[in-house]
């Protein structure tokens, strides 16, 4: 027999499993997060501020779960934009890997969303205009990295010379440390170790020897910007360094990111112009106070430096766009990125500096990098072939050092064979 | 005489899963192959019909015939020191016998149990110009050993080395086997007759292994053709491309390119060389059952 008790405790039973079923529904959202940060790395600072940030977007959107996919070298990003897959929804690439992806067709165009949300353009790093690709923003910046010269303090000490400012510097200063399994300065020609021939020389010496103009390539990622002339300035800086200056031995030919990393922590290597994100893991694998940094030499000592880092995208078939873009948001915007920033990352927001975390003498060398970034940092269009490119680049030097080529038919051998890859895209 | 339905259905029911399984695991993957070489594609996806052009592109590409002359060098050898290597170690510890010859066989065994990246890492390490083991030995023997992997003349010679040292106990177990299955008394007659020992080799030995170091052979081959993590992690295709073979190459276009057509012609070359490989040792495998 219904009695009021009854009816009144189904009422409660059935508002309690509405509240659950809603609760559940809610919970149903789960945003896949695609980023190099290992969540079980547990000695990775950087791994610990991811949690905390996303922890802290969980806490604030209560509906909406991020899974995260452990994707080293964003292959996984890259194979599920090729195929159209809505997964992962968002993800971390570098920027100058960005128009590779763009291509695709499915990454998210965000112009509208930066519109509508009103994010300023001024409180980055550097502007956020910058963050342009052929005119539109295809991902939010997340962290600068500027290349430094990195050197063993106590090798350079006791060769009596001072880290050098400018690639002529640079000639003289690493012929008095290059020795018997000692270079002094790493150039890495080589593809070993992975893909993309001379990769490491793209990300940190070419874009900037190759671009004091700013100028790499076009805005649409396709046509070389750069000039006859400032190419075969730097294949000939590269020559010398290996043929004449004696600072570079042809060991270094082979080497990529890897052997680059592997000698400074070891001493093998006294300089070699590096990302900033490597410097505390050389540091804690060995380098330790040895290990110092300075702004990486060019032609002149205060010229720009090609300055790249992190954008998260948005999968433009991503099934929750707007809760992606709420992350996207988060972590890109001052109460994330200060957060970020705990791991070291050098983050993008300028608003971002303002946390308490960065009154912390512990975190002067962010502060230095991001005054790097701000006095010295320039932006650069990347091609869509980039992968492309740093392989053939990479084997044209190769070719001239190993057989002694010009610089001028280095050039005429990028041009050419960059040509007839390019042509193969529609 | 026809079968009955039953029986008909019965074996659609037994074999139709297998089917399946054949279509779109194999089938369909290649058929897809196939369209893609004839297709221009942005990345996955065949965008325009472009008939043979691609394998005009591919034949004419200078790239494709170095390829070609690298993978004809790397499996020919590979397969010639794991062969050599193999044989050599097989007929040593047959004639050593006993407890210490199981021992050094299971020793030698230890290679092939490693996975390639380990092996390409391990060997790495020896030949690091600057620090590696191999550059100091020989440095105290008063030898230069120059760039080693870095060097574009010897980098394809010493991958050869390190496949054929992980591969080489697959053909000492086989050549093992096929020793063990040797009658004494032909070893006897021999020495009756006053044979030497390279005589029992020759007349004995080398009838009983050769149809076994065919189908070993053909099965190495097949697997040099499509190796590519060994010379992703030891010169990831350099210097100069010089180690660049036809799978490498596919394996780096598929990944790099946004226009994968030419990668599936490269693809489909490979896919005959490995057909025509296959069939070789289906061919041998039928003849040694029948010998036997």
């Amino acid at each position: 027999m219904l009695t009021r008790r009854r009816i009144g405790a189904s009422a409660v039973l059935s508002m309690a499993l509405l509240a659950m079923t809603g609760a559940v529904q809610a919970q149903d959202i789960e945003l896949t997060y695609s980023t190099f940060l290992d969540p079980a790395n547990d000695t990775d600072p950087r791994v610990a501020a991811q949690a905390e940030m996303l922890a802290k977007f969980e806490e604030l959107h209560p509906g909406v779960k991020v899974k995260i996919l452990v994707d080293p070298t964003a292959a996984n990003l890259a194979r599920g934009l090729k195929s159209g897959s809505g997964e992962p929804d968002i993800g971390r690439v570098t920027s100058y890997s960005l128009p590779e992806l763009v291509l695709t067709g499915n990454v998210a165009e965000l112009d509208g969303r930066i519109a509508a949300d009103g994010i300023e353009n001024d409180d980055w790093l550097l502007p956020l205009e910058t963050a342009k690709f052929n005119g539109h923003f295809y991902g939010m910046p997340q962290d600068f990295r500027i290349p430094l010269l990195m050197y063993r303090a106590g090798l350079l000490e006791k060769a009596g010379v001072a880290a050098p400012t400018t690639w002529d510097e640079v000639c003289a200063t690493g012929s008095k440390l290059t020795g018997d399994n000692l270079i002094g300065y790493a150039v890495p020609l080589g593809n070993s170790g992975g893909l993309g021939g001379a990769q490491a020389l793209g990300e940190y010496v070419l874009s900037t020897m190759l671009a004091p103009d700013g100028k790499y390539f076009a805005e649409d990622g396709r046509e070389i910007a750069f000039s006859r002339e400032t190419f075969v300035r730097a294949a000939q800086t590269i020559k010398e360094l290996y043929k004449t200056c004696g600072t570079t031995p042809e060991t270094s030919l082979q080497f990529g990111y890897s052997e680059v990393h592997d000698g400074l922590r070891a001493g093998t290597v006294a300089m070699a112009t590096f990302g900033l994100a490597r410097f505390r893991a050389l540091v804690a694998q060995g380098a330790g106070d040895d290990l110092h940094w300075a702004p990486a030499p060019s032609y002149s000592a205060d010229d720009k430096q090609t300055v790249f880092g992190f954008r998260v995208v948005l999968n433009a078939n991503s099934a929750h766009p707007d809760e992606a873009w709420e992350l996207i948001k988060f972590a890109t915007g001052p109460e994330g990125q200060a957060i970020l920033a705990k791991g070291g990352e050098v983050v993008a927001r300028k608003s971002a500096y303002d946390a308490p975390y960065f009154k912390d003498p512990a975190a002067q060398r962010q502060k230095d990098w991001a005054k790097l970034v701000v006095e010295r940092g320039q932006v650069v269009s990347y091609s869509v072939i980039l992968t492309k490119f740093h392989e053939i680049v990479g084997e044209a030097l190769q070719r001239m050092v190993l057989r002694d080529g010009s610089p001028e038919d280095a050039y005429d051998e990028v041009i050419s064979s960059y040509e007839r890859e390019l042509a193969r895209v529609k | 005489m026809a079968q009955s339905s039953p029986r008909r259905a019965s074996a659609l029911a037994w074999f139709g899963p297998v089917i399946a399984l054949l279509v779109i695991v194999m089938i369909y993957p290649t058929i897809q192959l196939f369209r893609v070489s004839l297709s221009q594609t942005e990345f996955f996806d065949p965008v325009a019909f472009v008939g043979l052009e691609n394998f005009r592109y591919v034949l004419s590409d200078p790239d494709f015939w170095a390829e070609a002359r690298i993978t004809a060098e790397f499996v020919a050898g590979s397969l010639s020191l794991a062969l050599v290597f193999g044989v050599l170690t097989a007929v040593i510890l047959q004639s050593l016998g006993g407890k210490a010859a199981a021992i050094f066989r299971t020793i030698l065994l230890l290679p092939w149990t490693l996975s390639m990246t380990v092996v390409g890492c391990l060997w790495l390490w020896l030949l690091n110009p600057s620090y590696g083991p191999v550059r100091y030995l020989l440095s105290l023997a008063g030898y230069d050993t120059g760039l080693l992997l870095g060097d574009p003349d010897l980098a394809i010679w010493l991958i050869v080395g390190a496949s054929a040292w992980w591969s080489f106990p697959y053909a000492m177990v086989l050549v093992t086997a096929a020793l063990q299955s040797i009658p004494k008394e032909l070893y006897e007659a021999v020495e009756i007759d006053g044979g030497s020992a390279l005589a029992k080799f020759r007349f004995v030995t080398w009838p009983h292994i050769i149809p076994t170091l065919g189908s070993t052979a053909l099965v190495l081959c097949i697997m040099y053709v499509t190796l590519v993590s060994l010379i992703v992690v030891m010169t990831g295709g350099g210097p100069l491309g010089e180690t660049t073979t036809f799978s490498l190459a596919i394996y780096k276009e598929t990944l790099n390119s946004i226009d994968i057509a030419p990668a599936a012609v490269i693809s489909i070359i490979v896919l005959i060389a490995n057909l025509v490989l296959g069939i070789g040792y289906s061919v041998l495998s039928a003849r040694i059952k029948r010998s036997k």
